[in-house]
């Protein structure tokens, strides 16, 4: 494997930076140079440094455009963490549900879904958990800036592998079917899923509505601190008043940032607008 | 805190190594069956039940649904987590397991975070 030039790594973590907010830090050639291996194989004979500098030359952006799909953090499963198995479903859910039962509406956004685990997680938990729900207005939106993670999302086929990373067997059973070496979430389940193309740190679609639950967990991790804060001003006017942000366990919020935490476990935490 | 006990039961040697190396990875004291009757008759002799049992699909003498339903049609067992693990993905063989009474389904071949993502699920603690 080629080793990346240090103008040519500069060169990939600005165009990182610029278009999805990441900060890859100093030192982490090596990441790079394994997640571009590929790419670099089918396009430039394996030289990574002839890729990224074709990318950056290219006229058109599609290359640029699979050099960060290539580059990003697509680490997800089904019912990451089990906070979809405790507060979600024994407290926020229903409290939530409550507040709602006169409008009868909920809206999620799972706001970097990556290949679709989460808010397939999401729509097959309310089917089953909560089947009064089938007489609501239930919207989940996901979202997430790589079309070749959405593609996936939408045709909602997952491997053995996938399959095996935190679905509960009697889901699978009830809400998956087996085609070949891979299985497909059921129409039912795929259907309540809206797919959509958001860059988090660029502007968003104007008919997004406001939501009562947004996850965006193990997102802000990878932002500076303004993108963080400029991320989170965006969520604070799409979330509605008494609605729950979903951050991930490693994740916390400063006092100024329009949220404030109602709650937090080992798995997760929660907070709600100021 | 005592050592949580598993009972690995496959008619493959080489399985039963794997899944016990994975085990003892995890904090497990495992003991190995060939088959399900094998697996009965060391629950039978021993005081001590598994928390923890991870059953093959096809085994000679008796297969792991058999298994399955032998033991959740004793009381004593109720505590004791299945988890069938096999190359039997159909989705009716799922169903029949969980409808005899297994805790979960793992399917061959699998990575060790899988095993440990499903002993999580069962709520089983491990390392």
């Amino acid at each position: 494997m080629s080793e990346i030039h240090p103008e040519n790594y500069s060169h990939l973590r600005n165009l990182l930076f610029e278009r999805i907010a990441v900060n890859l830090p100093d030192d982490k050639a090596y990441l790079a140079e394994a997640r571009l291996h590929s790419l670099a194989r089918e396009y430039t004979s394996g030289d990574i440094n002839a890729l990224i500098e074709k990318a950056c030359n290219d006229p058109e952006d599609e290359l640029r455009c699979q050099l960060i799909e290539a580059m990003a953090i697509n680490e997800t499963y089904f019912f990451r963490d089990p906070i979809f198995n405790e507060s979600f479903t024994e407290h926020m859910l229903p409290n939530l549900m409550e507040r709602r039962r006169k409008e009868r509406s909920l809206k999620i956004w799972s706001a970097a879904c990556s290949t679709g685990q989460e808010p397939y997680s999401i729509a097959m938990l309310l089917e089953d958990r909560f089947p009064e729900l089938r007489e609501w207005d239930v919207q989940i939106v996901a979202s997430d800036f790589s079309r070749k993670s959405l593609s996936k999302a939408r045709s909602g086929r997952y491997s053995l592998t996938e399959m095996n990373r935190g679905l509960p067997a009697r889901f699978m059973a009830l809400y998956f079917e087996q085609d070949g070496l891979e299985w497909q979430v059921k129409k039912p389940i795929r259907d309540k899923v809206d797919f959509q193309s958001i860059n988090l740190i660029q502007q968003w679609p104007e008919e997004l509505p406001a939501f009562d639950i947004i996850l965006l967990r193990n997102v802000l991790i990878y932002f500076s601190l303004a993108d963080r804060n400029l991320v989170l001003s965006k969520m604070r006017r799409q979330a509605r008043h008494d609605g729950y942000l979903l951050l991930g366990a490693a994740e916390n919020l400063e006092k100024c940032s329009g949220f404030k935490p109602v709650q937090a476990s080992k798995y997760g935490s929660f907070f709600q607008p100021t | 805190m005592a050592t949580p006990q598993a009972l690995v039961i496959d008619d493959s040697r080489a399985m039963r190594l794997i899944l016990g190396d994975l085990l003892n990875q995890l904090g497990y004291e495992t003991h190995e069956a060939g088959d399900g009757q094998q697996a009965i008759s060391m629950l039978e002799e021993d005081a001590n039940i598994p928390s923890l049992a991870l059953v093959d699909w096809n085994m000679p003498v008796m297969n792991g649904l058999d298994f399955i339903k032998a033991v959740r049609g004793q009381n004593c067992y109720t505590n004791m987590k299945l988890l069938v693990v096999t190359s039997e993905a159909e989705v009716g063989h799922m169903v029949e397991a969980l409808t005899a009474g297994a805790d979960e389904y793992l399917m061959k071949p699998f990575s060790s975070e899988a095993l440990a993502s499903k002993l999580e699920m069962l709520g089983l603690r491990h390392a």
